[in-house]
């Protein structure tokens, strides 16, 4: 064992209740710090999955297609400059096989499923409501928004005139799976067989959507053939953004990332997030200063003892260590003992905190890594903690202590 | 043979601003097996001169020689070592680490040279402690051991380099009068078997008459 180790470990020792106090101190802190993150992080990532639950992560939408010149500025021909949006005209995306290829294999994209959206008014009898249609293709919409999962009643098929209305809508109604309704366009009315009732855990959703097969979309709207949206699954949901803007610039379709859907959200989640990483500085800003007072305290009870240490042929390097080494046991194992604490009170909390039908309101779990690196911040924090009253005790003059 | 320790002419000023000077020019050598008093009123400059004979100050001025160099150019690290391994300080406080046993203490030298804890060390300070009569206190706190004890541990430890000189700032001041003839035969003995030179500062007159050589400082000056 080094000699800087073995003294260190026996000022540790020696002190038991001052090094129960520092490693408290730092305990008490990272715990704050694991409860925190696991209660953050949990809370995020709840919200998060339950905005998209029911939403694609990038959509492709030809009718928020850019307008475009239809003559282009160039040689010796001279353009008026003025670009006007088409009136009423519902635009398609042409082509879309290959485009959704095209989609598919970009980089970071791990599912795409077409879909044909409109509007119509759903009929029961004398009861009318006006809803958003999709026209689906069962097995590659379910790969983007999970909604083979969320069959209530029924199950998840369209065929033929087939089709999914929301738990709310179908409540509202009082229809249920087996029974027909309308749905009424300018073109007509066409009756549907209800297959599945879904619930996507977002009322206005249950409540404003229904699903039918995409070519019974494509007769009610009359575009036999064709589709308006490309629905897209990115593998890090955080990237969207940048997806969406690369792919926009790809395929020229106006492409809408969730997380620009949901700004608001997301302005909120990263206020939440610096505030509590915040907090998280200023504990451990604390548990550095309880480290390193009671260090410069014990620096100077030991003031001869490190007189005569460097007497009997001890480096200045080597009292500087002993110091250090001291304040990075203390995070170490202060900060071993904080994430079990921490993780404890979050596990409390989660199970004291539950949904009615006892499932838990946050799901709070912790990672081996993150633990790693709690551990590790603790630790670095001790090493800077004891900085100061190492470089205190390296200056210490022999002669001037030793008598 | 060049001496251990050469002096010559060193002076030292204490103070930037009030200036004291507590050394007027002191020219000494000693040699292996010297066993030599240093005397002299309090405030004369007996521990002034002793910390810069043990590397643990630097003279204002004059010329410092440890087996024949000049420690004028070198820097903290070099003297470090140069101090651990040629000289071994007894003081008028045992300053034994309490956090440590006995044993560990005498340790302590020979850890803090080769970085860590070799074979052999442990044995070699048992037998220092068995030489000083404490054979059987190796594993005993400082507090758990007498005065006396505490000093022939701290002597002890001053051996535990198997140094050329060891400086002592009256070593016996602390102890009574038993103890203190205990201590003082047994650093005899050590400068006897080993040769081992020896610098004791020392207030009792007695004490100094008992050794090879006195030195008295008056004014900052020998004589
Ligand atoms: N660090 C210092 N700064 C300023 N003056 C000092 C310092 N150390 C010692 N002195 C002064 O130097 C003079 C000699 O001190 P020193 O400790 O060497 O005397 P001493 O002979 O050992 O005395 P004693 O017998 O009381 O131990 C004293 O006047 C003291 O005030
Ligand atoms: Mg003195």
């Amino acid at each position: 064992m080094p000699f800087s180790v073995f003294i260190a470990f026996k000022y540790l020792l020696d002190e038991k209740r001052q090094t129960l106090f520092i490693m408290s101190a730092c305990a008490i802190g990272v715990a704050v710090m694991v409860f925190l993150y696991g209660l953050i992080s949990g809370l995020q990532r709840s919200l998060v999955d339950r905005t998209l639950g029911s939403q694609a992560h990038i959509i492709l939408n030809a009718n928020k297609e850019k307008p475009r010149p239809l003559a282009e500025a160039g040689g010796d021909t001279a353009v008026m400059a003025r670009v006007e949006r088409g009136f009423d005209r519902p635009q398609m995306i042409t082509d879309w096989p290959r485009r959704i290829e095209a989609v598919a294999s970009s980089s970071g994209i791990v599912a795409v499923a077409p879909r044909l959206t409109g509007a119509a008014l759903l009929r029961r009898g004398d009861v009318t409501r006006p809803v958003g249609v999709s026209g689906i293709e069962p097995e590659s919409f379910t790969t983007i928004i999970p909604l083979a999962k969320s069959i209530v009643a029924g199950r998840y098929d369209l065929v033929g005139d087939e089709i999914f209305v929301g738990k709310d809508l179908a409540d509202d109604l009082g229809v249920t799976v087996g029974d027909r309704v309308a749905l009424q366009t300018r073109g007509g009315a066409v009756n549907f067989l209800i297959s599945g009732v879904f619930d996507l855990g977002n009322r206005s959703v249950n409540e404003n959507q229904v699903f039918v097969s995409l070519r019974q979309a494509q007769a009610l709207q009359g575009a036999p053939g064709d589709i308006n949206q490309i629905d897209t699954r990115v593998g890090e949901i955080f990237e969207a953004e940048r997806i969406a803007r690369r792919l926009e610039k790809e395929t020229g379709i106006e492409t809408i990332s969730w997380m620009e859907q949901n700004s608001q959200l997301l302005i909120a989640l990263r206020s939440q997030s610096s505030s509590s990483f915040l907090i998280q500085f200023f504990v451990m800003v604390a548990v550095a200063l309880g480290i390193a007072s009671v260090l410069v305290v014990s620096v100077v009870q030991k003031r001869a003892e490190i007189g005569i240490m460097r007497a009997f042929g001890a480096k200045r390097s080597v009292v500087t260590r002993i110091f250090l080494i001291q304040g990075a046991v203390v995070g170490l194992l202060g900060s071993t003992v904080g994430c079990f604490v921490g993780t404890g009170l979050a596990m409390f909390f989660r199970n004291s905190a539950k949904n009615p039908d006892g499932t838990p309101r946050f799901p709070i779990s912790y990672e081996l890594s993150e633990y790693v690196v709690f551990i590790l911040i603790a630790t670095v924090v001790g090493i800077i903690a004891a900085s100061l009253p190492a470089r205190q005790a390296a200056r210490i003059d022999p002669a001037q202590v030793v008598h | 043979m060049s001496p251990i320790l050469s002096l010559a002419d060193i002076t030292k000023t204490y103070g930037t601003r009030i200036k004291t000077q507590v050394l007027h020019g002191i020219s000494l050598d000693v040699a292996r097996g010297d066993f030599l008093a240093v005397t002299g009123q309090s405030g004369s400059g007996k521990t002034t001169l002793l910390n810069i004979m043990g590397l643990l100050d630097r003279p204002t001025d004059g010329k410092l020689l440890v087996n024949g160099i000049d420690t004028a150019a070198m820097d903290d690290e070099s003297i470090t070592a140069l101090r651990g391994r040629t000289l071994g300080f007894v003081f008028q406080f045992h300053h034994l680490l309490p956090a440590l046993t006995i044993l560990e203490n005498v340790m302590m030298p020979m850890m803090a040279d080769k970085g860590s804890e070799t074979p052999g060390m442990r044995d070699a300070a048992a037998e220092l402690l068995k030489r000083v009569g404490l054979g059987e206190r190796l594993k005993y706190k400082p507090d758990e051991v007498s005065g006396g004890q505490r000093q022939r541990a701290a002597i002890a430890r001053a051996l535990a380099m198997r140094p050329a000189v060891i400086l002592a700032d009256e070593p016996t001041g602390n102890l009574d009068t038993n103890s203190s003839a205990e201590v003082f035969t047994l650093l005899r003995e050590i400068n006897k078997a080993d040769g081992t030179a020896f610098v004791i500062v020392t207030h009792a007159a007695d004490i100094a008459r008992q050794c090879d050589r006195i030195v008295e400082i008056v004014d900052g000056r020998l004589v």
